[in-house]
């Protein structure tokens, strides 16, 4: 290690004997001890046992896909957020073999064309073959998807920056629950078999279930399989090696792109099992819900550093049984009413968990600046500074004007959604684009704003542009909470904290009491209309016209004002400063840039925006639809402000007509008439390619091609935007896989 | 009273001692160098000192100890306040900012200078052409030269430059080391690292040498010349390792231990 350790003289000597307890141990140790009492209370309280042990089976899925996580990371350096998507894509490929002995594959291979067998070759009623016949069918096809990942995705972006990596596993995400919306449009009414034998185990006057004490010692022993393999085998050595050093793998004889293609076809077919077992056991499977065990998981993983296959079971497991645990004891007096329901807890309180431990784990283990050596060669897209606004936005804003009136009323809702779509990519464009922190809950802080809007500020009767200031205002303080643990954690980190942030939002802090008051229904949030000096402009005020066309002109004057902010911000010093600290924290910091409160004021502004958005849906339809503001609708978010062109205004534009529901969708709905989940479909794809070859999205790549254009249409004396090819090509070799560590 | 004084300093990695007891002054409007074998603890010495790594001992710069009242490190300072109280430096990588122009690099290290200064400290580096260009269309010395005049923008009262002339070759160096010359005798006072012997002693007024962590030499440039001490150490001994001209070397050496 030191060059000069090679002279004859003695090493320096050592100056910090080891203490028992440091700082990074503190953490651990008081986790451990946590969770021992916590098992002392469940064998001590046989009232909390019995439920807990009841909710085993999900806890044995959420090991299992952060198993397949950290495989996956230990192989390929990604970090994978689209594991437990893979677990529900998996069990919906069995039902339909299963069931009808067909295969859906997705475009381009067709509109999701299913391909199924001539009609009695299975015989004509369901199911079509037996259920080991497809399970084994369903691991096949989990295998082939696993090698493709590999090599369309994930070979291609071995090198890339641990980010652009996180962003192609949430395009897969997306293109996995897009997929699964076409074919299965309905989120229940499908009965799986039951492949593990029923009937229950007494234990100790304990009733445990034999399929889901089966499910977790299956995923136990797997755990201790990998341990074994990877600590004792050559292809484990090899996978280690190759994690450290790629290119040193590959001087010694090992093939690092094989050891990933085996790793990523082993994760997949491992997650895929037990997303099978799962929806065997419970004899149903919620898409949605599946989808998002990916927090648990990346919880679980985080906590085994992305190494550890005990602990990151064991810490899954307990994540898995905290949820039945916590309401098998909200049925105790003591327990805080405002967190109940109905006589029980509320159902996304277990989601605070694991997010409370992913905050304490990055919490303890961040850095505040990165150190010498682990320099996160970050590539971004270029953020150019913005040169022609006032006409372009002059240009939009008449567009929208003349639409508004001339379009039919679908054509004008989405009009209306793409505007507001627009203002919230606004947001990750000064959060992401200038100053590089991925957030993941953009959609959730809308969400809060919105329910803001109509519990706080409706409901105390305070006018138009005030209320939805005040409901801005604490969608921003959201975003300042989320920005603490960014002050410590950057990249990959940031967005499963930032994920988890959301879903907590999502699934807890909507059903909050504050948020519930006198209603039972979140749909029955009601937002009243805006308006100044009575004119009411909201979506519903003029008779025949629904929606009212001033409220698209509505939203796009109030994107003009966002967009000029952004514009602002990047002109300003406060911008320079952003791209200065997205660029090189240590360097800013060196260079007199105060870089957390650059952050904090960047995840402020950002948030803000959110907040506008998210007022702007409510007052849209008139009330608050959760399902609008959900943590899925997070990720297509910054999909589509990806694919759009993060770092500039106009790239927030493009992307709002990207959005569900927005012009795109309906282009397709109307038009094409398809199924309007390809556009999530679209999102995801262009995420993966966009995060493959063009960081830059469609904004990048329409001025490119402008630039191409004006320079050849008119010689040398054409002042040509700045788009120096310079910033694609010259970039320094990356180094390999910035781990989330 | 000195303008920096660094008394004890030491700086450890894991179980060893990047940087042992040091001792080191820099007065007003003096150039000091520090020179030393690969993985001596120059880099850290100067990490330590605008606050990127953990360190414990007294650093005093305008007679504000740094490190915090009982030299505890939760107590010390951090880099940003450093920066602001005139404590400038630059990198053996230059890291500049990629996504902006040369110009707004100077801008955001000095956001109350006037342009017309900026321009002017890109000019008195050879560099004044380049103020609008983007950052990565530019060659390795030219980003160096930046990155020097990036610590000058916020006109500090001490720049630590960190192999300011790795990689350029002897023609460039020359000229570098006549323009820090300059930055010192204008009043800004320099602690200049760097691997060429030639380029340190023949400029500097004063010089300190490290091993293994300590200063096992100081003096003028004259008397470092003759000190046989610094010749076992630095040119006799390890010849072949001062003449390594990888600066990426002495980063990876200072760096493998303990970091994890």
């Amino acid at each position: 290690m030191n060059p000069s350790a090679t002279a004859s003289e003695p090493l320096p000597r050592a100056v910090r004997p080891r203490t028992w307890l440091t700082t990074k141990q503190a953490p651990a140790i008081v986790g451990g001890l946590l969770v021992v009492a916590w098992l002392v209370v469940l064998v001590t309280h046989k009232s909390q046992l019995q439920p807990t042990l009841l909710g085993v089976d999900t806890g044995a899925l959420i090991a299992a896909v952060a198993l397949s996580a950290t495989l996956t990371y230990r192989g390929s350096g990604v970090v994978n957020f689209s594991v437990a998507a893979m677990a529900m894509y998996a069990s919906f490929i069995f039902y339909d073999l299963w069931q009808f002995g067909a295969i859906f594959f997705p475009p381009p291979f067709g509109t999701l064309t299913l391909v199924t067998p001539p009609p009695g070759s299975f015989g004509s009623q369901p199911p079509a073959m037996g259920v080991w016949w497809a399970f084994v069918g369903t691991l096949c096809i989990c295998a082939v998807m696993g090698l493709l990942f590999h090599l369309l995705i994930f070979r291609p972006l071995r090198n890339a920056p641990a980010l652009a990596k996180v962003a192609a596993s949430i395009g897969l995400y997306l293109v996995l629950f897009a997929i699964i919306q076409v074919r299965f449009p309905s989120s229940s009414g499908y009965s799986f078999p039951s492949l593990l034998p029923t009937g229950t185990w007494s234990i100790g006057g304990v009733v445990v279930p034999k399929d889901q004490g089966i499910l977790v010692g299956m995923v136990v022993v797997v755990a201790a399989v990998l341990w074994a393999i990877f600590r004792y085998t050559r292809f484990g050595l090899a996978t280690r090696a190759a994690a450290e050093n790629q290119r040193g793998a590959l001087i010694l004889g090992y093939n690092p792109n094989l050891l990933a293609m085996i790793n990523w076809v082993a994760s997949t077919v491992l997650v895929g099992a037990f997303g099978l077992f799962l929806a065997s056991i419970q004899t149903t499977i919620d898409p949605y819900q599946i989808t998002l065990l990916i927090v648990p998981a990346l919880a679980a993983a985080l906590v085994g550093r992305f190494r550890s296959f005990p602990v990151v079971v064991i810490v899954a497991l307990v994540f898995g049984a905290t949820q039945q645990w916590i309401l098998a004891i909200s049925v105790q007096t003591w327990f805080p009413s405002w967190l109940t329901s109905q006589g029980s807890a509320l159902q996304g309180l277990p989601t605070l968990i694991p997010f409370l431990v992913i905050l304490a784990v990055l919490f303890f283990r961040g850095e505040r600046l990165p150190s010498r050596g682990s320099e996160a060669a970050l590539r971004m897209p270029k953020a150019s500074e913005p040169r022609f606004v006032l006409v372009p936005m002059l240009v939009i804003l008449a567009t929208v004007i003349a639409c508004s009136f001339a379009f039919d009323a679908s054509w004008r809702f989405a009009l209306e959604i793409s505007v507001i779509a627009a203002v919230l990519c606004a947001s990750l464009t000064v959060l992401t684009g200038f100053m590089g922190q991925v957030s993941l809950m953009q959609m959730t802080i809308g969400g809060v704003s919105a329910f803001v809007l109509s519990k706080f500020a409706d409901a105390h009767h305070i006018p138009f542009p005030f209320g939805a200031i005040i409901a801005a205002g604490a969608g921003m303080l959201i975003g300042l909470l989320a920005a603490v643990p960014a002050l410590r954690i950057r990249g990959v980190n940031l967005a499963i904290a930032t994920l988890a942030a959301g879903v907590v939002i999502e699934q807890f802090v909507y059903f909050l009491p504050i948020f519930r008051t006198g209603y039972s229904q979140q749909s029955q949030a009601n937002v009243a209309p805006p308006s100044i000096f009575g004119f009411k402009f909201g979506p519903g005020n003029w008779s025949g016209w629904i929606p009212d066309p001033a409220f698209p002109v509505f939203c796009a004057l109030v994107l003009g004002l966002v967009i000029w902010s952004v514009v602002a911000v990047r002109r300003s010093r406060l911008g320079r400063r952003m791209l200065a600290v997205r660029s090189n924290e240590r360097a800013a910091a060196a260079a007199g840039v105060n870089v957390a409160g650059t952050k904090l004021i960047a995840f402020a502004i950002s948030a803000f925006i959110a907040g506008i958005g998210g007022t702007l849906f409510a007052y849209s339809i008139s009330g608050v639809d959760t399902t609008t503001f959900s943590s899925v609708n997070s990720l297509l978010l910054i999909a589509i402000a990806y694919l759009g062109g993060i770092a500039v205004w106009e790239g927030a534009v493009i992307s709002g007509l990207l959005f569900q529901a927005g012009i795109f969708a309906t282009f397709l709905a109307n038009i094409v008439h398809v199924n309007v989940n390809y556009a999530v479909y679209i999102a995801g794809i262009g995420l993966i390619l966009a995060s493959i070859n063009n960081q830059e999205g469609i904004s990048g790549t329409v001025r490119d091609t402008l630039a191409r254009f004006g320079r050849r249409a008119t010689p040398p004396a054409a002042p040509t935007p700045r788009v120096a090819p310079a910033g694609s090509q010259v970039r320094p070799p990356s180094p390999t896989a910035v781990g989330p560590d | 009273m000195s303008l920096l004084e660094i008394r004890g300093l030491r700086v450890a990695f894991g179980g060893s001692l990047a940087v042992d007891d040091v001792d080191l002054d820099v007065d007003e409007g003096r150039l000091i160098g520090l020179i030393g074998p690969n993985g001596a603890g120059k880099t850290t010495t100067i990490d330590a000192v605008t606050g990127f790594v953990p360190s414990t001992g007294s650093v005093r710069f305008k007679d504000v100890e740094l490190q915090g009242r009982h030299g505890r490190r939760q107590r010390s300072m951090p880099p940003v306040r450093r920066a602001n109280l005139g404590l400038a430096r630059t990198w053996q990588g230059a890291d500049l900012f990629v996504d902006l122009s040369v110009l707004d690099n100077l801008r955001v290290a000095g956001e109350r200078t006037p342009d017309a200064e900026h321009h002017a400290i890109l000019d008195s580096l050879g560099v004044g052409e380049l103020a609008a260009a983007s950052v990565q269309s530019l060659s390795h010395g030219q980003r160096k030269l930046v990155g020097v005049a990036r610590a000058l923008a916020g006109h500090p009262a001490l720049v630590c430059m960190d192999e300011p002339a790795a990689g350029l070759d002897s023609s460039e160096s020359g000229f570098l080391g006549h323009r820090i010359r300059a930055i010192a005798d204008g009043g800004t006072a320099v602690l200049l690292i760097d691997h060429d012997m030639g380029l340190v002693l023949g400029i500097c007024d004063y010089v300190y040498v490290l091993d293994f962590g300590k200063v096992i030499a100081r003096g003028r440039p004259a008397e470092i010349r003759a000190d046989q001490l610094v010749l076992d150490a630095y040119l006799g001994k390890r010849h072949a390792a001062a003449q390594d001209p990888d600066p990426a070397s002495e980063g990876a050496a200072g760096d493998g231990v303990g970091q994890r």
